[in-house]
């Protein structure tokens, strides 16, 4: 586990099992998707859009 | 023994969900190779040919987004689950309310209407109260039941201050009285695979407002009506939602990006590996890309001099 520092707060993550558009949750509150790996990179998750879902 | 497909086959998904994360585990159970593709990652170029495969399950939250990835690969040559027209009739419920009608399912009264006037006409046609919903949505957002002219009134000041064409096709249904509760198909391919009710305080008995679910079985009835109308759209893995009505089974809708996370204990199906079955199936069935060939010498042209 490692602690990892954004701009949206901390995340304490294991890198090495993060997968692309997997959601977290900083210490800030702040939902955060995973949109890159290499390098790891992290972005506000998207707002819920209206025409998501089934 | 399990078959491996001779062709690619591709998940194209954003948010991972749970129900990505089942599937991605119920390809591994069978054997099968799946590449994943996050679709914010993705650019297609009109004229590509097969940039995902042979086979693509597309699992992205937008509508918008499935349709017109749907339809590029598509057009690239790919066999997309679902394809592009199913996308579009299902995520647009006056285009599946028309699917049906054309297909002779049963339905709640549906009419669709553009001014406040034609939606009190259907009111006091279809009778009081009547559901409002948009076009495209999910998950029961901005559904309303309207019992008079005041709840019509400031529902639609609500969307003339939201904008947008969708906002406009203004979607009314009769209200059905029912039991508390609704029930759901799942449908993959020519099968109903499992049945759920939803039972909760909401009128609105979606999981997604706290709706408890159970299994129930697929009787011949349920079917029978959740196979027409799932042949009625295009077909593919569906989710069809039944309303139990006095005059027999409804069906209110029918959703293409189907969830099944909280449907799994309760009916006991192995949802995902019937659908990475259906998946592979398909894939199974699919022609492998052809072998390149050194492409053809030119034709001679003789050329006999110009003529004047």
């Amino acid at each position: 586990m490692q602690t990892l520092t954004t701009p949206y707060g901390r995340l304490d993550v294991d890198p090495a099992t993060l997968e692309l558009g997997e959601l977290l949750v900083s210490d800030d509150g702040v939902e955060l998707e995973v949109v890159a790996l290499d390098p790891l990179r992290f972005e506000p998750a998207p707002e819920e859009a209206e025409d998501w879902g089934e | 023994m399990t078959t491996a497909p001779p062709v690619r086959i591709t998940l194209v998904h954003d948010r991972l969900r749970p129900e990505e994360r089942l599937l991605f585990g119920a390809f591994d159970r069978l054997g099968v190779d799946v590449e994943r593709s996050y679709a914010p990652d993705l650019r297609l170029e009109a004229g590509a040919e097969r940039p995902l495969g042979e086979v693509a399950v597309l699992r992205t939250l937008s509508h918008a987004r499935t349709l017109a990835i749907a339809q590029g690969l598509e057009a690239a040559g790919t066999r997309v689950v679902n394809a592009a027209h199913v996308v579009a009739t299902c995520g647009d419920k006056w285009a599946t309310s028309a699917a049906l009608a054309a297909a002779g399912v049963p339905q709640p009264r549906s009419v669709l209407a553009f001014d406040r006037a034609q939606v009190l006409a259907a009111a006091e046609d279809l009778g009081w109260p009547v559901v409002l919903k948009p076009v495209v949505g999910s998950w029961g957002r901005m559904v309303a039941r309207l019992h008079d002219v005041d709840a019509v009134d400031a529902v639609l000041e609500h969307k003339r201050a939201l904008g947008g064409p969708h906002h406009q096709l203004l979607y009314v249904q009769e209200h059905v009285d029912k039991p508390a509760r609704d029930l759901r198909a799942f449908v993959v391919g020519d099968r109903v695979v499992a049945a759920i009710a939803r039972e909760g305080e909401d009128w609105r008995t979606n999981t997604a407002r706290g709706a408890t679910v159970r299994g129930v079985p697929v009787t011949p009835d349920l079917e029978a009506t959740a196979l027409a109308a799932a042949h009625a759209v295009g077909g593919g893995l569906l989710a069809v939602d039944l309303l139990e009505a006095e005059r027999g089974l409804l069906v209110g809708e029918v959703n293409h990006g189907l969830e099944f996370r909280n449907s799994i204990d309760p009916t006991g199906v192995d949802l995902p590996l019937e659908i990475a079955t259906y998946v592979r199936d398909l894939a199974l069935d699919t022609a492998p890309p052809a072998p390149t060939t050194p492409p053809a010498p030119p034709a001679q042209v003789r050329t006999h001099g110009a003529t004047s």
